[in-house]
């Protein structure tokens, strides 16, 4: 499967060349299996040359080289662009004025960046980055930033942030993380955070229990999680640094939780008060709750719509796992899924077009998107067991856990189907992972 | 039978509580191991009763089975309920245990909704009991999901076998 897929790839840029933007048809097994609209996972990637930034100084030209690099990389990893190699540029980084456009169109380049360091008193540093269109032959935007020479790695994130809304008209991802559980033994899972691309981990719980199924408040400041630290599963709210964890309700069994876009309540699955395992709303001092759903079947895996007036969930009330909608007041309760027997996980994009979930295909889960009426489904893994997928917050990508021959790693994949990409890898798996918001 | 519960719990404390005090002055032993010396030592009426108890959960510990559930399923088969009927009996004959009913699931399937199927498989154990007569507040539920698989196989058998709900005397 893998091999093929390579080789499609492979196919998919010959074609790219002499047919440009064309739909390639994705062959695989899963197309006779279930009646799924074709994605296209090769779109023409938009050229970019990123020279070197440079300086009056060794240490100068050393961070802008370091810039230039991560500035490279994270628009790489967008699968929307490709940085050039920086061995084929022939002109001096240096030079701002008179550039040769007709030179850089040559190598191929459809945007150019250039850029400066300049240390400042203070450990201070100031970057001065330049983006010119190489077709229309000027600069587009010019941009200063300035901050501690330590956070250099945070500049070249907002530099490359902001080259990608030039060109796309969306915000980028590189002033967001992921979190997600790892396994540290057989019998522990914790929540653990890393950057989008799956750089600086680190480690947020640490209470040798089972911690679980972690969730961005809307700042990215705090994660929800369910734990069974007090010996059953309940909800526990944690800062994103791993501090002043605290259960929601500890009276409560609640399987798993999901902030509510403005992060003003979670929507729970859990015995709260009397009565059934059920869908309902909890403040999030757990003081007071709304109970959304009110039947014997099972009913879990509530997210939000973008605008909070819905939730979508999973439920067995049927015979087998399919994803609800409901209003969020819980009127309105109404199936969604039609195709195959076992749908979950379903998480809303962010601006609301579309549904990510994941469906059982002979024997294993692959990633789907639909629109949240059910219609236009599109099946974007096709290799694995893909499972528990979370859109990054401009709705270009998704993150999902994958088993791939060794173990559970995590992956990205754009929301078309293409750029497939693992991000973390950890020795006894990396699963359940949730892409946050912009972090301030 | 909570009541009785009580009393016996009592009448320990009564007789315990003299006999720690004893003990700690006698053998100038402290904490639990202070208790075993004494207890053991003085054969009271209180002592026995403690390892009696301790006794009742092992017994029926080693007594109650496990029943186990079809694929994606929380109706109890009627294996199951023969499994629930059996257990209702020795639990009966044990009224100073609580148990505590864990449901599990298999590995196929999606993690976060085998949750709530362990759940829902620890619940309707829960619900037949106490239809046995069995009283509420002797049972509690809890769901491990597929975390605690009892065979760490990926076949049909170990499949077969971790879809169960475990009944812990405590």
């Amino acid at each position: 499967m893998t091999l093929s897929h390579e080789r499609t790839r492979a196919l998919g840029a010959l074609l790219l060349v002499v047919l440009l933007p064309c739909l390639v048809a994705w062959p695989g097994k899963a197309r006779a299996q279930r009646r799924t609209l074709v994605v296209t996972p090769f779109e023409r990637k938009f050229k970019i040359a990123i020279q070197p930034f440079v300086g009056d100084s060794v240490e100068a030209n050393a961070t802008g080289a370091r810039i230039a690099q991560v500035v490279s990389s994270d628009l790489d990893f967008t699968g929307i662009f490709q940085p050039l190699n920086p061995n084929a540029f022939l002109e001096d980084a240096r030079k701002i004025e008179n550039i040769d456009f007709t030179g850089w169109q040559a190598l191929g380049a459809e945007a150019l960046v250039k850029g400066s360091v300049t240390p400042e008193t203070g450990g201070m540093i100031s970057v001065e980055a330049r983006i010119f269109d190489v077709y229309k032959g000027s600069r587009v935007v010019g941009k200063r930033y300035s901050g501690p020479a330590s956070e250099w790695r945070k500049i070249a994130h907002r530099i490359a942030n902001e080259i990608f809304k030039y060109f796309t008209g969306d915000d980028g991802v590189f002033d967001t993380q992921i979190t997600y559980a790892g396994k540290p033994n057989r019998l522990v899972k914790e929540v653990y955070v890393a950057d989008f691309d799956g750089a600086n981990v680190v480690q947020v719980t640490r209470n040798g229990s089972i911690n679980n199924y972690p969730n961005w408040s809307r700042d990215a400041g705090q994660i929800c999680f369910t734990s069974f630290k007090s010996g059953r599963p309940t909800l526990f709210v944690i800062g994103r640094g791993g501090h002043g964890a605290r259960s929601v309700r500890p009276s409560s069994t609640i399987l798993q939780g999901a902030w509510s876009p403005m992060s003003s309540e979670l929507a729970v699955a859990g015995q709260v008060g009397v009565g059934n395992s059920e869908i309902l709303r909890l403040t999030p001092d757990g003081a007071s709750f709304v109970r959304l759903t009110n039947h014997p079947s099972i009913d879990t895996s509530p997210t939000w719509s973008p605008d909070g007036s819905k939730i979508v969930f999973v439920s067995d009330r049927s015979g087998s796992p399919q994803i609800y909608v409901m209003n969020a007041d819980g009127s309105g309760q109404r199936r969604i899924s039609y195709q195959g027997a076992y749908n979950v996980h379903p998480v809303w994009s962010p601006k609301g077009d579309r549904l990510a979930y994941a469906a059982m295909v002979g024997g294993h889960f692959d990633i789907f998107t639909m629109r949240p009426d059910g219609t236009d489904v599109a099946q974007l893994t096709s290799s694995g067991n893909n499972e528990y997928p979370s859109w990054a917050p401009n709705g270009r990508q998704i993150v999902f856990q994958s088993g791939r021959g060794a173990g559970t790693a995590i992956y990205v994949i754009n929301a078309n189907g293409s750029n497939l990409r693992p991000i973390i890898r950890a020795p006894g798996g990396a699963t359940a992972p949730t892409w946050s918001g912009h972090i301030p | 039978m909570k009541l009785r519960g009580v009393s016996t719990w009592l009448l320990l404390a009564a007789v315990l509580v003299p006999l720690v005090a004893l003990g700690t002055v006698g053998c100038k032993k402290k904490g639990p191991k202070g208790v075993e010396t004494t207890g053991g030592g003085m054969s009271g009426v209180g002592a026995e009763g403690l390892t009696g108890r301790a006794a009742q959960v092992t017994d029926a510990q080693s007594r109650l089975q496990a029943a186990y559930f079809e694929y994606d399923a929380f109706d109890l088969s009627s294996s199951a309920q023969e499994a629930l009927r059996q257990n209702a009996k020795i639990i009966e004959q044990y009224p100073d245990v609580k148990i505590q009913i864990q449901g599990n699931c298999d590995e196929r399937g999606s993690e976060e909704y085998n949750l709530a199927l362990g759940d829902k498989r620890a619940r309707s154990a829960r619900d037949y009991l106490v239809n046995l007569g069995i009283s509420p507040d002797r049972l509690t539920t809890i769901s491990f999901g597929e975390e605690r698989p009892v065979d760490p196989g990926h076949d049909d058998t170990a499949w077969a076998k971790n879809r169960r709900d475990e009944f812990v005397a405590e």
